[in-house]
């Protein structure tokens, strides 16, 4: 069986998939990353040298035989309600903390169990090394901005001039959502200004900066398999949106994309080597014609962006793919 | 940048008399002659110099008008390298075997609406139309949508005989209680007016008109043009109504639509499902606009729904729908 682990909500695709995967004819078991701590009721025994294990949920049965392969998109952990009975900031904070250093156990010895499954995606690659990513980029041969990570003002003053003041700052790990008086804000690609460089102090938090690649328009693909479906991001010339595309997307236009087989073939090698079968990567396109790669994210947003806009049937093609991966498995 | 590219979700469509060009992504349409139409169509991918050479001189004003029109409309851009933007397929597919149904209620209907509602769950209907055409009480409508509340339903229309008990407050409550209700509409209603929530995630009108039967139904008008990329994709290979419907009409006949003569067994000993497999219930799925007299020649059949219950000659399953005023040859609505 197909197994379906993500998380319960913002997920748009994952009930997509698994519709898809009925369709055509085939069951599949959703497993929220949340049932780890509510939903989900696990047996593992150790007995001697053998291991017991099977794992119920919504009064099914079920152990790891009955799993031919796995799509993994994400698995937030659940934390009871009854953590805001604490009333100490530190004491909760640390509760939270065991709470989530538990479930993780389980959880990864759960994957453990699972571990000659095939996988699309492994949650131990879900979150990338952006600095990895990069320096594996390029040594495929594609073009990344000029980077740098520093902790001295004299540094970033120099790169901040040897590119003309045009530098953006942005996080190394993933971004960070938050909310001040009920409003949501997250962290976004900045671009620096005067102002910001000569007020930094002389050493600093290490700090990632890149020049600022002037584009025509974005390409945002979608990998899966060797094969790359893109669409073209074209920005609207309001200020905030050229640098992060999640800001008011909805309001960009987008057109169906073909990089050159180049291109394509330098993104084929860098998934291999950094050992993924599907991603979402973005790119730049210049005004000069090149393409220079900023990101990939192996667990990324794909229906809003890619999928829909360019009718391109993604949700379809993952669920195909997963079938024709769990009939090769079970064939084995 | 010298070539013009429409996006590739900006597709235009020609008519016997004027085109339009319609922003799928966006859902808004434009008229454009046919003339930019056929520029557009036998140019695609040229630069600007190569069709100017290819036309009078005192037209290249006109033609740069056309151009900077649909720039300034966000339906197209200019570009070094056309070939890299390749054009959108136009393949239709969805994850349910029945994608939108009608159920029809009056007061002689004797069938288990919720068990209706349920059958239909099971094969992920994503719309649903419940159509009351006598009135029924309030215990009664909470009853039929009570089913929804865990159900796989996207979006539920549901029509109800004007009753005094029928008030805004209640609207409100009913809306935000099932919150897949996307409108709800009074008919035989002695005012017409328009309740709507804040964030218009739902709305709910009074309206004079009464529908006393099905026959109410089949109405082609501006109003319901939706230029979106699944209509335009599924009105390109099937019948944009009918395609994936099942219906259950006032005295429990299965049908593909209720105004269709047709009947696939009653729902009181037939499932659903037995009666979509029975052989032609699906045969009209596939009368698709370009095959359709006169809608075959109109700029808006892509974005239109049509209807093939009411048709302009009922020995004829390829003729016009009888409820469209719309004269592709003359443009005009009578």
């Amino acid at each position: 069986m197909i197994a379906v682990i993500s998380n319960e909500s913002g997920e748009p695709s994952t009930s997509d998939v698994i519709n898809w995967i009925s369709y055509l004819g085939h069951d599949s078991l959703l497993l929220y990353g949340e049932d780890f701590g509510r939903h989900f009721n696990v047996n593992i025994a150790f007995l001697g040298k053998n291991e017991l294990a099977s794992f119920e949920l919504h009064g099914k049965v079920y152990t790891p035989d009955d799993i031919s392969i796995i799509w993994y998109r994400r698995d937030r952990t659940y934390f009871p309600e009854s953590l805001n009975d604490i009333s100490n900031d530190t004491n909760r904070e640390k509760v939270k903390r065991l709470v989530f250093n538990e479930v993780n156990v389980l959880r990864s010895h759960f994957y453990a169990l699972l571990k000659d499954k095939k996988w699309l995606s492994d949650p131990k690659k879900s979150l990338v090394n952006k600095l990895d990513v990069l320096k594996e980029a390029a040594s495929v041969g594609l073009k990344i901005p000029e980077t740098l990570v520093t902790t001295s003002k004299s540094s970033l003053i120099d790169f901040f001039q040897r590119h003309n003041k045009n530098v953006i700052i942005k996080p190394m790990s993933e971004t960070l959502f938050y909310a001040i008086n009920d409003r949501q804000y997250s962290l976004a690609t900045h671009l620096l200004t005067d102002l910001e460089v000569e007020s930094m102090p002389e050493t600093f938090f290490p700090c990632l900066v890149q020049e600022c690649v002037v584009n025509s328009f974005e390409i945002r693909v979608f990998y899966l398999e060797g094969k790359c479906y893109s669409i073209a991001v074209f920005h609207n010339q309001n200020i905030d949106q050229q640098f992060d595309n999640r800001i008011g997307y909805l309001d960009h236009h987008k057109s169906c994309y073909q990089l050159p087989k180049h291109i394509e073939t330098s993104i084929d090698m860098l998934l291999k080597n950094l050992q993924m079968e599907t991603g979402s990567l973005d790119f730049i396109r210049t005004p000069e014609g090149e393409f220079v790669f900023l990101e990939v994210n192996p667990v990324g947003q794909f229906s809003g962006m890619v999928s829909y806009p360019g009718n391109y049937y993604l949700e379809k093609k993952i669920a195909q793919y997963l079938i024709r991966k769990s009939n090769e498995e079970k064939s084995i | 940048m010298t070539c013009f590219k429409l996006y590739s979700a900006c597709i235009p469509v020609r008519g016997a008399s004027r085109s339009i060009i319609c922003n799928l992504v966006k859902g808004n349409f434009n008229y454009i002659p046919n003339t930019l139409y056929d520029i557009l169509a036998d140019y695609k991918n040229c630069n600007i110099e190569k069709i100017e050479n290819d036309f009078d001189e005192r037209s290249h004003k006109e033609l740069h008008k056309h151009f900077n029109f649909l720039v300034e409309n966000g339906f197209g851009f200019w570009c070094d390298k056309p070939e890299e933007f390749i054009d959108m397929e136009l393949d239709w597919d969805r994850s349910s075997p029945i994608t939108n149904a009608i159920i029809d209620i009056d007061n002689l209907s004797k069938y288990d609406v919720s068990e209706v509602i349920r059958q239909l769950d099971n094969f992920r209907c994503e719309a649903l139309q419940i159509r009351c055409f006598s009135v029924i009480s309030i215990e009664e409508i909470n009853r039929i949508l009570s089913v929804t509340t865990e159900s796989n339903f996207i979006s539920i229309e549901l029509y109800l005989k004007y009753n005094p008990i029928y008030n805004e407050s209640f609207l409100k409550d009913l809306c935000e209680k099932h919150k897949r209700i996307r409108f709800a509409i009074i008919h035989s209603s002695p005012e017409e007016k328009v309740i709507s929530s804040d964030d218009d995630y739902y709305y709910a009108w009074f309206d004079k008109t009464e529908l006393k039967d099905e026959s109410h139904c089949g109405n082609i008008s501006r109003k319901y043009f939706s230029p979106n990329i699944l209509l335009f994709t599924e009105s390109q290979h099937f019948n944009n109504c009918l395609n994936r419907k099942i219906s259950v009409d006032k005295e429990g006949n299965i049908k593909n639509c209720p105004s269709m003569l047709m009947s696939y067994g009653k729902i009181q000993n037939t499932s659903l499902k037995e009666a979509l497999e029975k052989k032609g219930f699906t045969d009209n799925w596939i009368i698709k606009k370009d095959e359709i007299e006169v809608c075959k020649d109109c700029e808006f059949r892509y974005i239109c729904i049509d209807c093939r219950a009411y048709t302009s000659d009922a020995k004829n399953k390829y003729s016009k729908p009888a409820k469209c005023t719309y004269d592709p040859y003359r443009t005009t609505w009578s």
